[in-house]
């Protein structure tokens, strides 16, 4: 059965080099703000007042990712660092070189966590990992088993991709129309409440921002002047591939329209149950699931589990560390490597089909063309630094300059010899 | 004698102290770091595809970039031997020009390489462009120290200009062409700057450079591996240069 899959991860890791004493405090790195791990210090400091807590913000990924080199270099570095996926360094390298603790000993419960969540942070059977959410996509290749394993969740999923666009683009032509008074009103509580909201930005829990406002406001002009294009290559997608929600975002990414398609995702999403994600648009082939499930640490909130139990319930495979052998085995390109070229390949062919004419929109559409490309490498090399080699190497491809073979050939030598760095 | 032996201890002491501080200290610590799990960060450096490509171009782009420019700078030398120092000075310039400008101009010459040969030929170019406008410099001022008399000589002997260059002139400035060598070594590393941004972290297989690799383990906190890396290239590199300091200490003929 053809599949692939790509799992995120968001990680807390305790590192050696900065195993705290009294003297010193204890220190977190942080990327950008985060505003849940400041309330669990704090709820930590609570029961632990006599630990003096560091907190260091970065809002520069790389600076975050120097300063850790740096110091590591010197024998130094922070107790505890929050990692995100698009960081360029490699944490499983860093964990080969031994220079995380292996943490097995202190996870006092581990009911308390998914398991097969918690052995994605393993490597050779040691913890050194915590992942706080990861997702996975698959792709199922008949309806009577996505039906089957659906059942009861009330999702037409072969209608869904349809009723998601009319929805979506009955609500931007709304909206444009709604555009001139809403830019004459700026300033009106009420009106502003409501456009944010239908913004997604209620729902994302961002403060309000008047300039990101107007900026979105004055994108809705932008769209219209590219609607009956946009819809047009929405809908190829809708007929042709996967993730129709990614790739309407990406065509409105450059328009900064992405919270608004945001919205619509979420709304999906809390059909699909509360905190599962799954986007299930019809393709030749069968269908493609993303599934994100939020929360490596069970709770006791009833949806967690029902969530865990829709997960278990809609792969293919059990939920297992079979999944998560970075460390181990998904560097080894030779794996699925027939299955890597064919995906890379058909992600190409199938969007080219939808290739869009206008200047405006051409550079977003091989930008996502590439993101969706590192997503399926990003399987098989779990590092930002794919991402780099797929768009430097596919490029000549998609501008039509180099055919496919020799763009392939060249992508995946670059990544062997990133392996093998 | 032991009065003038402590004095000229005190007036070295710092110069010891600094190659100590600066030089054997950071040595030693790589040292111990690169054998702190065994000879693990060696076997895999040898046995990476990554560190032996870096490895191969790097001797190329060296052995290349090395011949080149004494080949180049010693024939402008003969060239130049008889101009003003100020006009010569001019070829300083590009190795005076930031590393982004370099690459912004080679960018519109140019266009964007492809990242095939022609990409390991560029450069190269641009290294000699850089560097050879100095190494020139060096040599000038090493011709101008030459004997006048033993060129006279040579010449009422009938010798011509490139054998005089060749036989009377090179020989007594073989100092000077040392350190031009070692100088374009050491600046052959630079290049990093102008590949970097031409290429990123990523570069293609022609360009893949040990900086390219030595950064990349950096950014990767891999510091064991770096660290023996550091090693190796300090023994590979410090041998050549021991030999140019000794056949250049010698004095010229």
């Amino acid at each position: 059965m053809k599949k692939f899959y790509a799992v995120f991860l968001m990680v807390v890791i305790l590192l050696i080099g900065g195993c705290s004493t009294q003297q010193q405090p204890f220190t977190v790195y942080v990327p950008g703000d985060n505003r849940q791990i400041k309330e669990a210090v704090a709820e930590f400091q609570k029961e632990n007042s006599d630990l003096v807590m560091n907190i260091e913000e970065f809002e520069d990924l790389s600076e975050l990712e120097t300063r850790l080199s740096t110091e590591l270099m010197s024998g130094k570095g922070p107790d505890v660092i929050l990692m995100t996926e698009d960081m360029s360094i490699d944490v499983w390298k860093m964990v080969e070189n031994q220079q995380f603790y292996d943490i097995s000993g202190m996870l006092s419960d581990s009911e308390k966590y998914i398991s097969a969540v918690l052995e994605s942070g393993q490597y050779q059977e040691k913890q050194y990992l915590l992942p706080l959410s990861f997702s996975v996509m698959q792709l199922y290749t008949s309806e009577e088993r996505l039906n089957q394993v659906t059942e009861g969740e009330n999702l037409a999923f072969g209608a869904h991709v349809s009723e998601i666009m009319e929805v979506l683009y009955n609500d931007l032509q709304n909206a444009t129309a709604e555009q001139g008074t809403i830019v004459n009103q700026l300033g009106e509580e009420d009106i502003l409440y409501r456009w944010m909201q239908s913004a997604g930005y209620d729902m994302l829990n961002e403060d309000f921002d008047e300039t990101l406002f107007k900026q979105i406001a004055d994108t809705w002009q932008q769209v219209e002047a590219h609607r009956e294009e946009v819809s047009s290559i929405a809908t190829q997608y809708a007929n042709n591939f996967l993730g129709v929600i990614e790739h309407v975002t990406f065509m409105l990414e450059d328009l900064q329209l992405t919270n608004n398609i945001r919205y619509y995702a979420t709304m999906y999403n809390d059909q699909a149950g509360k905190n599962m994600q799954v986007i299930v648009p019809k393709t030749d082939e069968g269908y493609h699931v993303r599934v994100t499930a939020w929360g490596g640490i069970k709770s006791s909130s009833d949806y967690v589990d029902e969530g865990i139990e829709l997960l278990q319930s809609i792969m293919d495979y059990p939920i297992s560390s079979d999944f998560f052998k970075y460390g181990e085995e998904a560097y080894d390109l030779s794996i699925n490597q027939e299955n890597l070229a064919a995906n890379v390949q058909e992600v190409i062919e199938k969007t080219g089909r939808a290739k869009p004419t206008s200047k405006e929109l051409r550079e977003p559409y091989a930008t996502q063309i590439q993101d969706f490309i590192t997503q399926i490498v990003g399987a098989y090399i779990p590092n930002t630094a794919v991402g780099d080699i797929v768009q430097e190497t596919l490029q000549p491809y998609i501008e039509g300059t180099s055919d496919f073979e020799s763009c392939y050939e060249e992508m995946v030598g670059r990544l062997e010899r990133y392996v093998s760095e | 004698m032991s009065v003038n032996k402590n004095k000229g201890l005190m007036f070295v002491l710092p110069s010891i102290a600094g190659m100590f501080l600066f030089y054997i200290y950071p040595f030693a610590r790589s040292l111990l770091r690169s054998f702190s799990n065994g000879i693990y960060a060696y076997s895999s450096l040898f046995s990476s595809e990554a560190f032996l490509l870096a490895a191969q171009n790097t001797a190329l782009f060296l052995v290349l970039g090395l011949i080149l420019i004494g080949i180049l700078s010693l024939g402008l030398a003969f060239i130049f031997q008889n101009m003003t120092t100020s006009g010569v000075s001019a070829l300083l310039l590009p190795m005076l020009l930031p590393s982004g400008i370099i690459v912004l101009f080679v960018n519109a010459v140019t266009g964007e390489w492809s990242g095939g040969v022609e990409s390991f030929v560029g450069l190269l170019g641009i290294y000699l462009w850089k560097n050879t406008g100095y190494c020139l410099i060096i040599l000038l001022a090493g011709l101008a120290c030459v004997e006048k008399a033993s060129i006279e000589a040579a010449k009422l002997d009938g010798a011509s200009h490139v054998r005089i260059f060749l036989q009377v002139q090179f020989p007594q400035i073989r100092s000077f062409s040392c350190f031009s060598v070692l100088i374009a070594l050491t600046n052959s590393f630079k290049i990093f700057r102008e590949s970097y941004l031409l290429f990123g972290d990523q570069p293609p297989d022609s360009v893949y450079m040990m900086q390219n690799f030595m950064y990349n383990n950096f950014l990767a906190a891999n510091d064991q591996r770096l660290a023996a890396v550091s090693v190796i290239l300090i023994i590979c590199i410090g041998i050549p240069i021991l030999l140019l300091l000794r056949y250049g200490g010698k004095n010229d003929a």
